[in-house]
């Protein structure tokens, strides 16, 4: 008898009946802090910046990251995009900051800090070679800004023909259920088009699989049908949580649960077409969650929400 | 009439077919459901040796003919395979349809929502385990239908620390009684009632009560056997408090294709029951139903048909090849002829002979070659001017009641055996199996027997 469907069909019945909750945080954000940097993506972070402070019903203050006192170019420009928000048909407060610091992270963090401002929305370049670290670092502003920000970060990687086509689909990609994730899925409603879709994507990471089995001295054969299983059972309270939430927003949500590479499906599923990556990062940045987070941020050709907790 | 048809069947009786190839034949044919039964082959590969050896003999023997406009007696499988077209339109339309919705959450959905009204009482739960089954294999057809409840059996007690081999048990028996309950519960009952052209309305008439008259004897008897086994530790208040803690938004992975894949499945059943009415075959109607699910259910073209049993196809395939070899030999007609003479020509009598025959013989032999073999004898009968009616419900009834016996006589057991023994390490041998079954079955097919009389002697079988 083939036991794939069997497996399949308990795997499901045991995330039901898995203890493990997942507690999804709806935020509240009020103040959105844009930091443009003067780069080829800055239309892409201006459209996406107005885009979701219109659905948030939030005030997106412009800022633009330097070294330094401000020059009157930056200041031209940050001024540019904030009337380039205002005159947009709906009506979206704006506003601008400055900040003299010596890195632009530190400009962006004062002003974050100084607003209490609940999202950052700034560019993110995609596979640039960054100095020496190659193509292996979001840049070092971003990189700082992830070691000290505590507000969730939108980064605006690849310019996009249309950026609002990129809120139709929002994707929570998933190893292991960690309380950031519940936070990030939360955000995913606030961000989700009307008429768009929510996606949880549940990956069972093979190698870490491997990894553990070897220092449990576990024999048995992981298949991918057991590693599927094995997910599905961990993933269900997530599971549960977005869908309640979808059915209470009205937002369709698909879930997927895999097993293999996990970063190598999960890129593999972003990349299908545009959309928003939500993705949780534990404050720990040596955390396996952590590194996790910041692999897909690296890789994604679309924006990608980064949520701390 | 009776007596018309008895001088008839003598007649035939007397007319002489060569022996030979109807010895040979019968051998391939009975070795090929030897292997099915002792699993040493997959049955797919198992009957496609059959079906090769089959036209090997056949063409040997000089019993194919050659049919109209083809060049080579060979063409006759083409036209066996194709006389059985309908059958296997219904079976591909269904497993696509039933595979989808099986796995689109709804069933999972809806089997936790039940399950948590139960607060975790044992005897509660052997209740709801029992009435799932009745309507998951309803709606889902026996494999899929068990598959989920047999899960859920082994995940909830396991949840609740309670013994699993009295609900699976349920499952496996009772699974077979729910295949009686529309036209479309199970693979076995749609083969029959495509090949005997009964209408859907007929089935709530002759199967549906016996269905639940079946279930409700094998409730009782399964009570009966496994009662001390039916409890579970700890206090109702924990028990409750555990099963509170169920959540069954964590089965759903897509709201759209839940509520596609129940109003697919609710539009098939209503087509299934206006399709003479409507004037298309039953294939058309699966078909339909499976297309539509194809079409909806959210997955790749290519994943979806993926989903589709393509060994079982094939098993059908390679067994209508087999029998329509056999068919050739006349060794059907000798059976037919044989029947018709043990039972004096008398229809009640020849309805009962083989409800007991088929009930006795589905416990050894996969329900589904048994019941295939035996359409083309049911055939040679309605070609002989015999009412058939009352034989295909009985058989629909005795095929499906009779798998109830052995732990390898419907698919249901060897789901809900060889789950439980995976997944739980708890192994139900053939000796406690049979203790069971075999009761069950007793009582059911006296029941079963009784309940076809009384049809036949109160003229309650419908009149097409």
């Amino acid at each position: 008898m083939d036991f794939s469907d069997l497996n399949d069909s308990i795997g499901q019945f045991e995330s039901a009946l898995s203890g493990e909750k997942a507690e999804l945080v709806s935020p509240d954000p009020r103040t959105l802090l844009l930091a443009i940097d003067g780069s080829n993506q800055d239309p892409t972070t201006i459209a996406l910046a107005g885009e979701v402070g219109r659905r948030l019903k939030a005030r997106v203050v412009v800022m633009m990251g330097g070294e330094g006192e401000p020059t009157d170019a930056q200041r031209e420009k940050v001024k540019a995009a904030a009337a380039e928000l205002a005159a947009q048909p709906y009506a979206l407060e704006t506003d601008t900051i400055f900040k003299t610091a010596p890195a632009p992270a530190q400009q962006i963090l004062a002003a974050q800090q100084k607003l209490a401002a609940d999202l950052v929305i700034l560019p993110a370049p995609y596979l640039r070679d960054v100095g020496l670290l190659g193509d292996e670092s979001l840049s070092s502003p971003v990189d700082m800004l992830l070691a000290e920000c505590t507000a969730p970060m939108l980064l605006v990687r690849e310019p996009l023909d249309d950026p609002k086509a990129a809120l139709a689909r929002v994707l929570i990609p998933m190893t292991v259920y960690v309380p950031s994730l519940g936070a990030a899925a939360g955000w995913a409603f606030k961000l989700v088009d009307a008429g768009g879709m929510v996606e949880l994507y549940a990956v069972a990471d093979e190698a870490a699989a491997q990894d553990a089995k070897k220092l449990l001295g576990v024999d048995e054969e992981l298949t991918a049908d057991a590693l599927v299983r094995a997910e599905s059972k961990l993933a269900g309270g997530m599971i549960a949580a977005v869908q309640r939430k979808g059915t209470e927003t009205g937002v369709d949500v698909v879930v997927d649960v895999a097993a293999g590479k996990a970063l190598q499906l999960t890129m593999a599923r972003v990349h299908e077409g545009p959309c928003v990556v939500c993705t949780g990062a534990p404050m720990d940045r040596t955390s396996r969650a952590f590194s996790r987070a910041y692999n897909v941020a690296l890789r994604s050709k679309y924006p990608v929400l980064v949520v701390r907790r | 009439m009776p007596d018309n048809v008895a001088e008839t069947a003598a007649a035939a009786a007397e007319t002489s077919h060569a022996i030979l190839p109807m010895v040979v034949l019968g051998l391939i044919m009975t070795a090929t459901y030897v292997v099915i039964a002792f699993e040493w082959l997959h049955k797919a590969l198992a009957a496609s040796l059959g079906a090769f050896l089959a036209v090997i003999a056949a063409l040997a023997f000089g019993l194919f003919p050659v049919p109209e406009g083809a060049r080579t007696a060979y063409a006759h499988v083409h036209e066996i395979v194709g006389h059985e077209l309908g059958v296997l339109g219904v079976i591909v339309g269904t497993s696509i349809l039933v595979d989808v919705s099986s796995h689109s959450g709804l069933f999972h959905f809806i089997a936790v929502k039940i399950v948590k009204q139960t607060q975790g009482d044992p005897k509660k739960l052997f209740l709801f385990i029992t009435l799932l089954t009745m309507v998951f294999v309803t709606f889902l057809t026996i494999a899929p239908g068990s598959l989920i409840v047999v899960s859920l059996a082994l995940v909830v007690t396991k949840a609740l620390d309670i013994n699993p081999r009295p609900y699976v048990m349920a499952v496996a028996i009772i699974a077979n009684s729910a295949a009686l309950v529309t036209l479309a519960s199970g693979v076995c009952t749609l083969m029959l009632a495509t090949a005997s052209e009964l209408p859907y309305v007929s089935f709530f008439r002759v199967t549906t009560p016996l269905a639940f008259i079946s279930a409700a004897i094998a409730y009782f008897v399964l009570k009966r056997f496994y009662g001390d086994l039916i409890v579970a530790p700890g206090t109702p208040e924990e028990r409750a408090e555990r099963v509170k803690g169920f959540d069954e938004w964590a089965l759903v992975k897509d709201r759209r294709v839940f509520y596609r894949c129940a109003a697919i499945l609710g539009l098939t059943i209503v087509g299934f029951a206006t399709a003479q009415t409507i004037g298309v075959g039953l294939d058309f109607i699966a078909l339909g139903g499976g297309l539509a699910a194809l079409l909806l259910s959210g997955h790749s073209p290519e994943k979806s048909i993926k989903v589709v049993k393509w060994d079982t196809i094939i098993f059908f395939v390679a067994l209508f090849v087999v029998i329509g070899a056999v068919e050739e030999s006349h060794l059907l007609d000798v059976l037919a002829n044989g029947i018709v003479g043990l039972s004096g020509g008398d229809e009640t009598n020849t309805m009962l002979y083989i409800a007991g025959f088929v009930l006795g013989l589905s416990g050894i032999v996969d329900n589904i070659p048994v019941a295939a073999t035996l359409i083309p004898v049911v055939r040679n009968l309605a070609s002989q001017g015999f009412p058939v009616d009352p034989i295909w419900w009985a058989l629909i009834i005795s095929a499906n009641l009779g798998g109830n016996s052995t732990p390898v006589g419907s698919i249901s057991s060897v789901i809900a055996v060889s789950s439980l023994e995976k997944e739980r390490g708890i192994k139900i041998g053939w000796g406690e199996f049979l203790k069971v079954g075999c009761t069950i079955l007793a009582l059911q097919g006296i029941v079963a027997l009784v309940y076809l009389y009384a049809f036949a002697r109160l003229d309650l079988f419908p009149v097409r």
